[in-house]
C-alpha cells in the first residue's frame, strides 16, 4: 500500500510539474496538489545521507545557489529548490521530482531553502541532517512578524536529530545553539574596519536574548552583528569552526580559517556571511576546501544583485549602478548606502519607493525610520533624488539627515525622478531600490541595462 | 518656552521606527521656538514623570514589552499621577496594553481597568484607517488616522476607545468590536505602530497646540501632508 502510494504521488507530482512547466507556471503547484491527495508523502520518501536546510532573513536564496554551485563543482549531485518555492509545496515538488518511482531521492545531497515562517510545517515530516541559520533581521515586519517571533517559529522546526550550523555573530541566531551539544558556528573575527560602537539607528543586540540583561560588544561588524557578551548570564559569542580571519576591502579579498584567500568584491562583512555559510556547507558535505574556494570565486563572477545601466538624457549619457535592496529591511538598505558612500567620487543617488512589496499590498513606511540615511550626508553626495509614490514619506525622513533641502529632489514618478538624476553632473550615479520597484527604472525608454544580473 | 519630552524605553520599545515620533516632535517644537529637552530613559534608570510635558512609549516584541512592564511596575503610581495631572501621554503599538490589569497571567501596570489576552500563534496585521471617536473629537481632531497594526492581542472592552475602525485587515481592540485604542484625559493609547506623528500630521499639530498653547503658530508641513493624503487614498482603494 505504501509503495503504491509513493508511486502514485511521484507520478502525479512529475506529471503536473511537466504540465505546469509547459504553461510556465511556478514550481509550488505540483507539490501543492500532491500534498492535497497525499498529505503525509514527505514522511514516506527516502532521503540521501545529507539533507541540508538553509533559513534566515536575508540571503537564503544566494546562499543556497552558492552551495549548489560548490557541491556540483565538487562532483556531487544535488536536488535543491529554486527561488520562490521555499515553503512545503515547493519542497515537495523538489523532492518528488528528483525521486525514483519508489520514492528514493536520487541526488547525493538534498539542499533546501526554507522560508523561516513555514519551516515548521515542512520539517514536521522529515528532519534535515544539517540546518544552517544565517541571520534574523527586521525584515518585512508587516508580513513576517518581528525577529523574536520568527525565532519562535523557527524553533518549532528544529528537532534533536538535526545538527545546527549557526551564524555566531548574530546573538539571536546563536541562541538556537544555546546549551545544544554538537552545534557548529561560522562567523567573522575582528577585522580592520569593524566599529567599537553600533552607529545604526537601532540596536537589536543591546539586551541579552537569553536573560534580558544588557550585553556588551567588543566590536561590531555592522548593526548588531559582532562580538557580544551578556553582562549578567555570560551568554556570549561562540567560537567558530569556520572563521573569516581577514578581510581586505580595497583588494576585495577575504581569508577563511587563516588558510584560504578568495576574491570577493564586497563593501562590508554583510556579503561575506553567505560565503561563510556556503563554505561550511561544502565541508560538511565532503567537498575539498580548495575546490570549494575556486567554485565560490567563479560563483561571484556571475552573481550579485548589482546592475549597471546607461541613462540617456538628450545628447548626454549617464552611466550608473543600481543596487537592489529590500524594502522593509533596514539592514539591507544600510548596506546599499554604505556602497554609495564608499566611493570617494562625487555621487548622485536616487532612492525609489513606489510599491512597498511586489507580493502584497501595504502602505507601511515606518521602516524608513530604521534606515541610517544620515550616512548620505557626506561631502561627496552632491544630489539626492527621492522618487515613487512614497517620495513624500522619504522626504519627511530625509529632513532629519542633515542634507540640505536644495540638494534633494522629490518626484512622484520614477520617470520625473530620472530626469533630475540624469541632469546631475557627478562622476557616479547610484539607484537604490527594491525588487518590487527596480523594473520601473530599468524599463524607462531612455535606460539600457549594460551589465550585472 | 521650555518643553520636556520623555522617550520611555527608547532602546527596546522602538520596533517599528518609533524613534521618528520623537525626532519629528522635537524638530517641530524647535521650529516653533520652544526650548526642547528630550530625555531617553530605559531599564535601570528612574523616570520622574511629573517633570515632563510629553511622555512617549512605542512598540516592542512581546518579550521586550514584558520587560518594560517589569521595569515600569515600581513607577506605575507615578505614571498614573502624571496622567491624572493632564500630562500628554502617548503609548503606541503594544505599549498601551501594559497599562491594564493583566496581560495573560502577568500583572500589568493596573493604571486602567482592562485585560489583555495574547495568543502568539495569531498575529493580527494590516494597514488601517481609523476614525476618531467622539472622545477624541473633543480634542478638536476629526480627520482619519492612517497606519499599520501588528499585534497578537485582544483587549477587553472599554468605554472610551480612541477610534472607530474603518479599514483594518484584522480587528480593533477585540474581534469585530470595530473600536481601537483608548483615550482618557490627555492619555492616548493606540495599536498603531511606528511614527504615527509623522504619518498623521493633524495629530502632531494637535499635540503641538496642546504643548505650546498660545505660542503655537500654524505651519505647513507639506511633505507629511502629501504623504498622508497619498496613503489615505491608497488605503481607501482597498
Amino acid at each position: 500500500m505504501k509503495k503504491i502510494k509513493i508511486f502514485l504521488a511521484v507520478i502525479l507530482c512529475k506529471t503536473i510539474h511537466f504540465l505546469a512547466g509547459l504553461l510556465g507556471r511556478g514550481s509550488s503547484i505540483p507539490g501543492a496538489i500532491t500534498l492535497k491527495i497525499f498529505p503525509d508523502i514527505l514522511s514516506l520518501i527516502t532521503l540521501p545521507e545529507k539533507v541540508v536546510a538553509v533559513t534566515g532573513s536575508n540571503g537564503k536564496t544566494s546562499t543556497v545557489e552558492m552551495i549548489a554551485h560548490i557541491l556540483k563543482a565538487g562532483g556531487k549531485t544535488v536536488a535543491y529548490n529554486k527561488e520562490g518555492s521555499n515553503q512545503i509545496e515547493g519542497v515537495t515538488t523538489c523532492l518528488l521530482c528528483n525521486s525514483t518511482l519508489s520514492g528514493k531521492v536520487k541526488s547525493d545531497v538534498v539542499l533546501l531553502e526554507s522560508d523561516e515562517r513555514f519551516a515548521r510545517h515542512t520539517f514536521k515530516h522529515f528532519h534535515p541532517t544539517d540546518y544552517i541559520i544565517t541571520n534574523l533581521y527586521r525584515d518585512q515586519l508587516t508580513r513576517n512578524g518581528h525577529p523574536e517571533w520568527v525565532y519562535g517559529v523557527i524553533s518549532e522546526s528544529i528537532y534533536p536529530d538535526t545538527r545546527l550550523i549557526l551564524n555566531a555573530d548574530d546573538p539571536l541566531v546563536s541562541k538556537f545553539g544555546y546549551g545544544r551539544e554538537g552545534t557548529l558556528y561560522f562567523g567573522a573575527d575582528h577585522v580592520s574596519f569593524d566599529s567599537d560602537t553600533n552607529d545604526s539607528i537601532y540596536h537589536d543586540g543591546k539586551y541579552c536574548p537569553v536573560c534580558g540583561e544588557k550585553m556588551e560588544y567588543e566590536y561590531f561588524h555592522y548593526n548588531h552583528i559582532g562580538k557580544y557578551k551578556c553582562t549578567s548570564c555570560n551568554y556570549h559569542r561562540m567560537d567558530t569552526t569556520w572563521s573569516l580571519t581577514d578581510a581586505d576591502l580595497k583588494n576585495g579579498t577575504i581569508t577563511i580559517n587563516n588558510e584560504h584567500t578568495l576574491s570577493l568584491p564586497f563593501s562590508s562583512l554583510y556579503q561575506c556571511y553567505n560565503t561563510m555559510a556556503a563554505f561550511a556547507a561544502a565541508e560538511i558535505c565532503g567537498v575539498d576546501a580548495n575546490v570549494a574556494i575556486s567554485a565560490m570565486e567563479q560563483f561571484h563572477l556571475k552573481s550579485g544583485r548589482i546592475m549597471t545601466f546607461d541613462l540617456k538624457d538628450g545628447e548626454k549619457t549617464v552611466s550608473g549602478t543600481l543596487l537592489t535592496s529590500k524594502h522593509e529591511n533596514s539592514i539591507s538598505y544600510d548596506q546599499s548606502i554604505r556602497v554609495v558612500t564608499g566611493t570617494e567620487k562625487d555621487t548622485t543617488v536616487m532612492i525609489i519607493v513606489d510599491a512597498v512589496s511586489r507580493k502584497y499590498f501595504t502602505s507601511e513606511t515606518s521602516w524608513l525610520w530604521d534606515i541610517d540615511f544620515e550616512m548620505l550626508d557626506s561631502d561627496n553626495v552632491k544630489r539626492v533624488v527621492l522618487a515613487g509614490k512614497y517620495c513624500y514619506d522619504l522626504a519627511s525622513r530625509f529632513a532629519f539627515t542633515g542634507i540640505s533641502e536644495d540638494k534633494i529632489g522629490i518626484y512622484e514618478t520614477v520617470a520625473e525622478g530620472a530626469k533630475d538624476f540624469a541632469a546631475s553632473n557627478t562622476d557616479e550615479h547610484f539607484v537604490v531600490t527594491c525588487f518590487s520597484d527596480k523594473g520601473k527604472f530599468t524599463s524607462l525608454e531612455n535606460v539600457t541595462v549594460t551589465g550585472g544580473v | 518656552m521650555d518643553i520636556k519630552i520623555l522617550f520611555l524605553c527608547y532602546d527596546f520599545m522602538n520596533l517599528y521606527g518609533e524613534n521618528g515620533n520623537i525626532r519629528m516632535l522635537e524638530k517641530r517644537l524647535k521650529e516653533q521656538g520652544a526650548n526642547v529637552t528630550v530625555d531617553r530613559i530605559t531599564k535601570g534608570e528612574t523616570p520622574n514623570f511629573m517633570e515632563y510635558d510629553f511622555i512617549y512609549c512605542g512598540s516592542g516584541t512581546e518579550n521586550k514589552r514584558n520587560m518594560a512592564v517589569e521595569y515600569l511596575k515600581p513607577y506605575a503610581k507615578d505614571l498614573k499621577a502624571a496622567i491624572e495631572a493632564d500630562k500628554i501621554v502617548l503609548f503606541t503599538g503594544n505599549a498601551w496594553e501594559m497599562l491594564g490589569n493583566k496581560i495573560n497571567d502577568q500583572d500589568g501596570l493596573k493604571i486602567f481597568d482592562f485585560d489583555v489576552i495574547e495568543d502568539y500563534t495569531k498575529r493580527l496585521v494590516g494597514d488601517a484607517i481609523l476614525l476618531p471617536t467622539e472622545d477624541l473629537k473633543s480634542k478638536n481632531i476629526d480627520k482619519p488616522f492612517v497606519g499599520f497594526i501588528n499585534k497578537c492581542s485582544v483587549v477587553s472592552e472599554r468605554k472610551t476607545p480612541m477610534f472607530n475602525v474603518s479599514m483594518l485587515s484584522g480587528d480593533g481592540n477585540s474581534p469585530k468590536d470595530k473600536m481601537e485604542g483608548f483615550v482618557y484625559k490627555n492619555f492616548f493609547g493606540t495599536g498603531l505602530t511606528g511614527p504615527i506623528l509623522v504619518k498623521n500630521p493633524h495629530f502632531l499639530k494637535m499635540i503641538l497646540k496642546e504643548l505650546l498653547g498660545e505660542k503655537y503658530s500654524e505651519m505647513d508641513y507639506k511633505n507629511e501632508e502629501k504623504a498622508y493624503e497619498i496613503t489615505l487614498s491608497e488605503l481607501s482603494k482597498r
